[in-house]
């Protein structure tokens, strides 16, 4: 998953962070369906993905300032996204599987037997993800899923790369312990 | 058997980062429990690996981006140079309506004097010695005028009645 295409232009960035409400939605615009995509795979539902987005970027737009460019934008959104589905998660709010999403994690027109295995194994995965600590579950979720150096995932999140580099072993070392229980067979 | 404590950090950071450590290769080849355990983290990353790489082509609902645009504020209007002349014009325009019908200034008060004191109603000492040195000078000159020498008490009484002095200074 790379960032190609989603490069915004520094005037754009500019305008937006001068609280130009236009400007900020042309530049978010490239970014909503990356967005939503990675707000179905953690919230499994469409309906509470398209919330997640909607709050994320309301989020992005009042602490845009704080953006210093040391990162990829797209790894903000999806840090403040991981921040606001945290709080999704304090609320326990149930992350409803529905719309068949997890059974359409699959590569190519499965069967149904099939989609429904693919379906366990991403609910399964989700739950692993959910039962993290929320500062390993950030390291984990911007290594793997929006792909991104242990530099850049540190500028993100405001620490150092040790401190990234410590929760991503914890992090491993929680998912490994939970597989070995689940007896997850990939 | 277990992995080595002081590399299993290196063994899932390696992994990770898919960095080639030579050394870490060299422990695992004699560690059993140490390539157990690259087996397993290696099982993760790929559990998660494999999930991210074939996450849904789910687009974003169309009203999405409305929604966010609905959200945040109206961006603030431009001040140009023909909201400069209006907002000067509607100033002058308030200030002409208010000199026009401002309401009319109030006359000063006027401090109620008391009249002023015609007549003394009642002698004063200054008066009194007004008085009594006219008629001092008024009877001094009837005597000259009357070539009366004479100074006993009778004469000057007599010249005073006739000249109408020394009657007393009771009314100015």
């Amino acid at each position: 998953v790379s960032d190609v295409g989603l490069n915004h232009s520094p005037d754009l960035l500019v305008r937006a962070q001068a609280r130009d409400a236009d400007a900020f939605c042309e530049l978010c615009k490239p970014y909503e369906d990356r967005l939503f995509r990675q707000a179905v795979v953690l919230c499994q539902n469409q309906t509470l993905a398209e919330d997640l987005v909607q709050e994320t970027l309301i989020e992005a737009w009042k602490s845009l300032r704080r953006f210093n460019g040391r990162c990829r934008l797209f790894t903000w959104f999806c840090s403040i996204m991981l921040h606001r589905y945290q709080k999704t998660i304090r609320r326990k709010q149930p992350a409803v599987v529905a719309d068949g999403l997890c059974e359409a994690m699959v590569d190519e027109q499965p069967s149904p037997a099939m989609a429904s295995e693919s379906g366990d194994r991403a609910r399964l995965l989700q739950q692993h993800l959910d039962n993290l600590p929320h500062k390993q579950r950030q390291v984990i979720y911007l290594r793997f899923y929006v792909d991104n150096s242990l530099e850049q995932i540190a500028a993100a999140l405001n620490c150092s790369p040790g401190t990234i580099k410590s929760r991503l072993f914890n992090g491993l070392e929680n998912l490994r312990k939970m597989r070995g229980i689940q007896k997850l067979d990939l | 058997m277990k992995p080595c404590r002081e590399f299993k950090q290196r063994i899932a950071l390696s992994i990770v980062e898919g960095q080639n450590d030579d050394a870490m290769e060299e422990h695992l080849l004699r560690c059993t429990g140490c390539r157990t355990y690259a087996e397993e983290i290696r099982a993760v990353c790929g559990d998660h690996v494999h999930r991210a790489a074939h996450l849904p082509a789910s687009e974003a609902p169309l009203r999405l981006h409305g929604k966010i645009r609905a959200a945040l504020p109206d961006n603030p209007r431009r001040w140009n140079w023909a909201r400069s002349v209006a907002a000067g014009a509607l100033a002058a325009l308030t200030i002409a309506l208010y000199l026009f019908w401002r309401p009319a200034p109030k006359p000063a008060p006027i401090a109620i004097m008391p009249p002023p004191q015609t007549q003394l109603t009642e002698p004063s000492y200054v008066a009194y010695r007004h008085r009594l040195s006219r008629s001092a000078e008024e009877l001094e000159a009837a005597l000259s005028r009357e070539d009366i020498g004479a100074t006993s008490p009778a004469e000057l009484l007599t010249v005073s009645s006739r000249v109408g002095v020394l009657q007393g200074p009771t009314s100015p």
